[in-house]
C-alpha cells in the first residue's frame, strides 16, 4: 500500500489546468459558430475557424491560467496521453470526411441504400450519439469528468430535434450555449479559487 | 543508508528519510515525483505552503541535493523552476519502498 497517492497527486496537477473552463467555452463557442453556419449555409468557413481558435486558445491560458497557476512540464506519461487525445481528435477530422464521402457515394449513386435512408430520418438520434460517444471518450482521455456530463445533455438536445421538429442548428445553439455558460462558470470558480499572484519579486518582499 | 532494507524487514527510525519525512518536504518530493519540472508558483498552489515555507524547505532539499533550482527571468519577472535531481528521484523512491513495507508487513491493531 502506497502512503501517498501519487496518482491521485498527478491527476490533480494535470486537471488543475482545465479547472478553468476555458476550454469549455472555446468548444461551446465552436458550436454555436456551427450552428451559425448551418443556418447560414456557409459550414465551409468551419476550418478558419479552427485556425484563429488554436493561438487563441493558447494566448488565453498563458494570459488566465498561467499566472494564477503557475508553469509545469508533465512526465511523459502524462504527455503521452495529451498526444492519444490529440491523436484522437486526429482521427475524428479523418473519420468524419470519409463519413462525408461514403453519404456522399450513397447520395449520388443510383440508389440510396437501405442504412442511408434509415440514418436521413433519425439523423437526429444518429447525430447526438455519435457526438456523445466522442464527448465520453474525450473525457476518459484526458481525466475531465465534467464533459460525461456534457454528453448527457447532447443526448437529450440533439435527438428532441424529432420531437419538437425545430431545425438542427437551433439545437446546436442550444448544445453550444450550455457549454460555453458552463465554461464561464468554471472560469469565475477558477479566478475566485487561485486569485492573481504577484511575481516572486513581490510575494518574497524584495 | 535510508530505505535500504532486506525484504520482511520492517524499517527502523534510523532508515527512514527524514529530510522527506517532513510533511511539507514529503508533498514537495511527491509533486515533483509526478512531473518533469514545476515552478515555484505551481508547487505552491498544489501543496498549500505559504512563499516562506516553500522557499525554507527547497533551500533543505536543495542543500541535500535532492531537488535543482533554476532561476530565470520570463518576461521581467523572475521564475524560480525546481525538478528532482537523480539522487533525489532514487532517494524518493528508496523512502517509497520503505514505507510501503512498513505498512504492508506491520500487523494490524
Amino acid at each position: 500500500m502506497d502512503p501517498i497517492d501519487l496518482k491521485e497527486i498527478e491527476r490533480r496537477a494535470y486537471t488543475s489546468y482545465h479547472e478553468d473552463g476555458i476550454l469549455d467555452i472555446f468548444i461551446g463557442i465552436g458550436v454555436l459558430i456551427a450552428a451559425g453556419y448551418m443556418m447560414t449555409d456557409l459550414f465551409w468557413m468551419a476550418g478558419t475557424s479552427v485556425a484563429i481558435f488554436t493561438p487563441l486558445y493558447i494566448q488565453v491560458k498563458r494570459s488566465i491560467t498561467f499566472p494564477r497557476l503557475g508553469q509545469v512540464t508533465f512526465s511523459r506519461k502524462r504527455t503521452g496521453r495529451s498526444k492519444k487525445t490529440m491523436l484522437f481528435i486526429l482521427l475524428l477530422n479523418v473519420a468524419g470526411l470519409l463519413l462525408g464521402v461514403v453519404f456522399f457515394s450513397a447520395v449520388t449513386g443510383p440508389s440510396n441504400p437501405a442504412w442511408y435512408d434509415l440514418v436521413v430520418r433519425w439523423y437526429g438520434v444518429v447525430l447526438g450519439v455519435v457526438i456523445a460517444g466522442l464527448e465520453v471518450v474525450f473525457a476518459h482521455l484526458s481525466d475531465l469528468e465534467r464533459f460525461n456530463w456534457y454528453a448527457a445533455v447532447t443526448l437529450v438536445v440533439i435527438p428532441s430535434v424529432h420531437l419538437l421538429g425545430t431545425p438542427l442548428f437551433a439545437h446546436l445553439a442550444v448544445l453550444g450555449a450550455v457549454v460555453t455558460v458552463a465554461g464561464l462558470y468554471q472560469l469565475q470558480r477558477f479566478r475566485l479559487k487561485y486569485p492573481l499572484v504577484a511575481g516572486e519579486a513581490e510575494v518574497a518582499g524584495d | 543508508m535510508p530505505g535500504i532494507e532486506a525484504p520482511g524487514e520492517l524499517p527502523t527510525a534510523g532508515s527512514i528519510d527524514k529530510l522527506i519525512h517532513e510533511p511539507a518536504r514529503l508533498l514537495i518530493m511527491a509533486h515533483l515525483y509526478v512531473v518533469e519540472s514545476a515552478d515555484f508558483l505551481f508547487l505552491m498552489r498544489q501543496t498549500g505552503l505559504t512563499f516562506g515555507n516553500l522557499s525554507s524547505h527547497m533551500s533543505k532539499l536543495e542543500d541535500a541535493g535532492y531537488i535543482e533550482v533554476e532561476k530565470e527571468f520570463v518576461g521581467k519577472k523572475p521564475n524560480t523552476r525546481l525538478s528532482l535531481t537523480r539522487e533525489g528521484l532514487r532517494a524518493f523512491e528508496d523512502y517509497r519502498r520503505s514505507m510501503q513495507q512498513l505498512f504492508a508487513e506491520a500487523p494490524d491493531g
